[in-house]
């Protein structure tokens, strides 16, 4: 991106209108211009970048360290792979039961981990997900162990890969409006809060653990969503959707995009999907690839690519929006110094 | 049921967790980086190890260059890659996983993922006679060398110079630095220490429990949960948290075995519920 | 300052080129990026176009699809070069047509799997798929396979539902069902061994289930007695709870416990004193392993459809090939990587002319033809039927090895049972606990 391309969107905030006017047209031609297998990746980049949009709700935008989100994920996965294939019933209500399961374990995670912070968060969250992929794979009969579920019917969604892709992505433009809205609600903007400052939330008369449970349960129901769209795409769920790498892998998608900003964890995972569908096929040692890039991006990109693209723009262009507007945009969030650090001595109770 | 020998054996996996863990209980607990690439610095330690071992027939060379290989790479990591990322602990999860899949990669690719054992310490193979039962040796030397290992650190970090340093620079870096402390520098070498620790609990926890390049991770998740159940920074804690896991780990395999697999994080999540800051994790109340 | 701060970059290019260089040794990524079949190329905006590599006049386009990454990215590599090495023998000719053989990564999700399958199929355009050693995957993908009408063949992946409840007509697989080498081990043991109580000993998932339930099935069907079960988790560090558990008063100890966990509970077991023989499944001892258990693995009997100890002129054909494309010892997974290829280059010689997904799973059907382990023949469900060896391991000239002292010829995944009574029994995770009285 070329800073003096970019000003021709006149202010950042137009720019951005104007980017995501740009996505939304990209979706629709997609299906026209892409290989069936093109399309293929195009759908997987959606539903994971809904899964990684969700998380962040709780991670970059909520500044909580959750390395559990894949419980969520699986867990809408297993709702609707078991709902059609154990008892043959009709996936898009199973959509929503998988949607409104995410939002109850969310609001039992949000209660738990209300009190608790930066690394001992994580290692709870990733507690919490590992007795959930651990029982999943232990509870033979119900989910089918270590194998999983395969051969799941798409009866009563869309069957043909273009129609699953259509279906997909209106999915996840919708949530997406939906989410972005929610963050900048009262309650949404409350979550903010809370990020830059539990003590003086609570201090102010908020609901510290209410917000919690909001924040994790907005975030468990968007995340379920996706996962349940996942088992339907693959057609099979196995515990691989509980584990802990795929709460990693979602964590690394929204750090990679930009974890302050609403479309960085999506940008993120659409990057690394496509780049793991060209680097794998051309070199069997591409891990290693992997781990260069992501060394490379940590330290050029420190707020991630939306991070780095947001830091040009701004030279490029006199901001317009004063502080209040900052304040009320999440996708002005990204001083990291504002967030607490993951690794803390003090931890507020 | 032998209930002495179980003890034994729990207390001396107990043992085998904080030599794992005692590294992070460096990088992460005091430094407070985050540190994903311990994994990768235990492997370090025992491939270079094994291989070093290997060519030269001498276990003592071999254990130095597996010590002194992790260590650089720490210092290497710490000096020129974490230090520009210092500000930002997204990026530094970024950075260390991203470091650590291209180490144990490299490692496939070099020794291929096969298990591969580095040498028992000399003296230490075989077997020991506990009242009538056959124990190995290299178990019973794991408790023992965690014990001194426990001793040493917490030594080190109350009593000499170098400890006070450290913790003042960790407690107030601006502080420190006004005060003329090179907290780059002192971050640096303390880095490589706690790398220097991974790559030596590659070397003889290797031994015990075979390399394999995915191992690494493992390694990550056990150091992980051994230091944040502790309280982090606390190194009685962690020591303490290493012998509750390996105990409780011990007895429930023997007690119910079809729970095996949840052990581990049971107890970390139970932990965490009761105390959020683990076990003797200090509780400071201060805003960020 | 901005210099300064850029110093990673040349760093960044140089060991990337390095990496290209090192990787190109492992990956066969012959012939071109694949061609894309969209109905426009100029906007794809993650693929090369290039000319279309459709297989024309009798060429043939194999997928490969075995894990490069995650846990089982060290197996996939060794049954990958296994296949590669079996192309390049025949100088990249199977059943006199050319191959190309197209590799992408399934990881171990079945998103990723997922998306290799597609991209193979419908990217490349292969007319058969070989890999997967993750029965999870394996599972996922083979509905996709079937409505592709693209044959799979499996190669590492071991779920016996894969050949049996799952079972398809474009579904081959050359490496073993997991309890395929156990059931005969059973017998064996009971019969031939004369130990007539036994404690097994399994990792705690499927595979485990079924090779274990496949001991105790052959060992209680030949008149003896399972009297103690113990299950482990996957990557268990410390084994001497489950050692000490062992029932002393049984006379054999099964195992059926693969990879580095193998390694940790023989040490253990011999470290904690234990004095009972072992019997156990082919892969606790296999080639991967064998070399670091060195002395804890001394005695045990297996049961496998291969040992690199084999003496005949096929095994030592594909020994060197793999050493030659590998820079190692082979093992059985290696194995099942060249038996895939050497399947294909069967059937591919009983067509003539152009080659289509259709002929090939017609010339894979009831196929019959030589390895290195000997003779496969696909079963009517797809699974490999080859001779089992007992093998004991001991030293040879310094190297340990699992030395054949038995040969029982023609192993089905059903032993002696009749595949329909057999299918209708309960699967083996359901009776998992159940076998020891």
């Amino acid at each position: 991106m070329r800073p003096d391309r970019l000003k021709l969107g006149g202010s950042a905030r137009g720019l951005r209108t104007a980017l995501v006017l740009g996505a939304l047209a990209a979706l629709v031609v997609l299906p026209e211009v892409l290989s069936n297998f093109q399309l293929y990746v195009a759908t997987r980049v959606l539903i994971f970048g809904l899964f990684a949009t969700g998380y962040n709700l709780v991670f970059g935008y909520g500044g909580m360290h959750s390395l559990g989100h894949a419980a969520f994920f699986g867990l809408g996965a297993y709702v609707l792979g078991l709902g059609v294939a154990n008892y043959d019933l009709p996936a898009t209500p199973l959509l929503v039961a998988a949607t409104v399961a995410g939002a109850a374990m969310g609001v039992v995670w949000g209660l738990l981990c209300v009190r608790i912070r930066g690394i001992y968060l994580l290692l709870l969250t990733l507690g919490l997900g590992q007795l959930l992929w651990a029982l999943a794979s232990q509870l033979v009969s119900l989910t089918g162990g270590d194998n999983g579920v395969a051969n799941i019917s798409r009866a009563g969604l869309p069957t043909g890969s273009v129609g699953f892709y259509w279906l997909c992505a209106m999915v996840t433009v919708v949530t997406l409006v939906l989410l972005h809205a929610f963050q900048r609600s009262p309650v949404g903007m409350s979550i903010a809060a809370m990020r830059e400052s539990a003590l003086r939330t609570a201090a102010s008369g908020y609901n510290v653990r209410g917000i919690g449970a909001t924040a994790f349960a907005v975030s468990g129901a968007v995340c379920a969503l996706a996962g349940a769209l996942n088992t339907s795409f693959t057609a099979a769920v196995s515990p691989d959707s509980l584990h802990w790498l795929t709460s990693a892998t979602v964590m690394v998608y929204a750090i990679v995009g930009g974890a302050g900003f609403f479309f960085g964890p999506f940008l993120g995972a659409g990057i690394l999907i496509v780049l793991e569908v060209i680097i794998s096929a051309k070199w069997s040692q591409w891990t290693s690839v992997l781990g260069i890039i992501y060394i490379v991006t940590a330290l050029s990109l420190k707020e991630g690519i939306l991070g780095k693209a947001a830091a040009v723009i701004a030279r490029g262009t006199p901001r317009s929006g004063g502080t209040a507007a900052a304040a009320v945009d999440p996708a002005q969030v990204n001083s990291s110094d504002k967030h607490e650090p993951i690794v803390a001595r003090g931890i507020t109770s | 049921m032998n209930w002495s020998i179980d003890i034994l054996n729990g207390l001396a996996y107990g043992g085998l967790l904080f030599v794992i863990a005692s590294g992070l209980n460096m990088t992460i607990g005091m430094m407070h980086r985050v540190n994903l690439a311990h994994g990768a610095l235990f492997l370090v330690g025992g491939y270079l190890a094994l291989d070093i071992a290997d060519r030269t027939g001498n276990y003592l060379i071999g254990l130095l260059a597996g010590v002194v290989g992790a260590f650089v790479i720490g210092l290497v990591l710490e000096r020129f890659l974490l230090q520009r990322v210092a500000d930002s602990d997204v990026a530094q999860i970024l950075l260390t996983v991203g470091a650590g899949l291209l180490i144990q990669d490299q490692i496939r690719a070099r020794y291929t993922a096969n298990p591969l054992t580095p040498p028992t310490p000399p003296g230490l193979d075989g077997s020991s006679n506990i009242g009538g039962a056959m124990f190995p040796t290299l178990k019973l030397a794991t408790l023992a060398l965690a014990i001194v290992l426990a001793i040493a650190m917490t030594m080190v970090l109350k009593k000499t110079k170098l400890g006070a340093l450290v913790r003042a620079s960790v407690d107030d870096n601006s502080m420190a630095r006004s005060v003329g402390v090179r907290v780059p520098w002192l971050y640096m070498w303390v880095f490589g220490a706690g790398g220097a620790l991974a790559g030596f609990a590659g070397v003889w926890g290797g031994s015990y429990l075979s390399l394999e390049p995915e191992l690494g991770w493992e390694i990550l998740l056990l150091g992980l949960v051994v230091i944040v159940i502790g309280g982090l920074d606390s190194i009685g804690g962690a020591f303490l948290a290493a012998m509750i896991i390996g105990l409780l780990t011990q007895f429930g395999r023997l007690y119910f075995p079809s729970f095996a697999s949840f052990f581990v994080y049971g107890i970390a999540v139970f932990v965490l519920l009761v105390r959020p800051n683990g076990l003797l994790g200090r509780v400071v109340t201060r805003e960020a | 300052m901005s210099l300064r701060k850029r110093w990673y970059l040349p760093i960044f290019a140089a060991s990337t080129g390095i990496l290209v260089a090192c990787s190109s040794t492992g990956a066969a990524n012959n012939g071109s990026d694949g061609a894309s079949a969209a109905p426009s190329e100029s906007n794809s905006t993650s693929q090369a176009a290039s000319p279309d590599s459709t297989a024309k006049g009798g060429a043939v386009v194999v997928g490969l699809l075995n894990a490069q990454s995650g846990p089982w990215a060290g197996l996939g590599g060794d049954i990958n070069t296994g296949f590669n090495a079996y192309v390049e023998a025949h100088d990249g000719k199977l059943g006199g047509h050319s191959v190309t053989v197209k590799m992408a990564d399934p990881g171990n999700t079945v998103a990723q799997a997922g998306t290799s399958a597609h991209r193979v199929v419908e990217q490349d355009h292969a007319q058969v798929v070989v890999g997967f050693i993750n029965s999870a995957l394996a599972y996922a993908v083979g509905p996709y396979m079937e409505t592709s009408k693209v044959p799979l063949i499996i190669t590492g992946a071991g779920a016996d539902g894969l050949t049996q409840k799952a079972a398809s007509p474009y579904i081959f697989r050359v490496g073993n069902s997991s309890s395929q080498p156990t059931l005969p081990l059973g017998d064996y043991t009971c019969k031939e061994l004369g130990y007539k109580t036994a404690t097994v000993i399994a990792l705690d998932y499927s595979f485990g289930w079924e090779a274990a339930g496949g001991f105790a099935r052959g060992f209680t069907n030949a008149g003896c007695e399972i009297v103690q079960e113990i299950y482990a988790p996957t990557g268990t560090q410390d084994w001497s709870a489950y050692v000490g558990k062992i029932d002393k008063k049984s006379q054999v100890v099964a195992m059926a416990v693969p990879g580095a966990d193998g390694v940790r509970l023989l040490r253990a077991y011999r470290s904690y004193g234990v004095q009972l023989p072992i019997v156990a499944y082919g892969g606790t001892v296999d080639q991967t392993v064998l070399p670091t258990q060195g002395d804890t693995a001394a005695g045990v009997i297996s049961m496998f459809g291969y040992s690199t100890a084999l003496d005949t002129p096929a095994n030592k054909e594909f020994m060197e090939a793999f050493q030659k494309a590998g820079g190692k010892q082979p093992n059985a997974y290696a194995e099942d990587g060249w038996s895939a290829a050497a399947a294909l280059d069967a059937a591919l010689a009983k067509i003539d002319g152009n080659v289509d997904s259709a002929a090939i799973v017609a010339a894979l059907k009831g196929l019959s033809f030589e390895t290195a382990r000997g003779t496969i023949q696909f079963d009517e469900h797809g699974q490999a039927i080859f001779d089992m060896y007992v093998r004991t391991v001991e030293k040879v000239d310094g190297h340990w090895q699992n030395t054949v002292t038995k040969t029982l010829p023609k192993v089905s995944q059903f032993w002696t049972f009749d595949p329909e009574k057999y299918m209708a029994l309960p699967p083996y995770e359901k009776l998992k606990g159940t076998w020891a009285k």
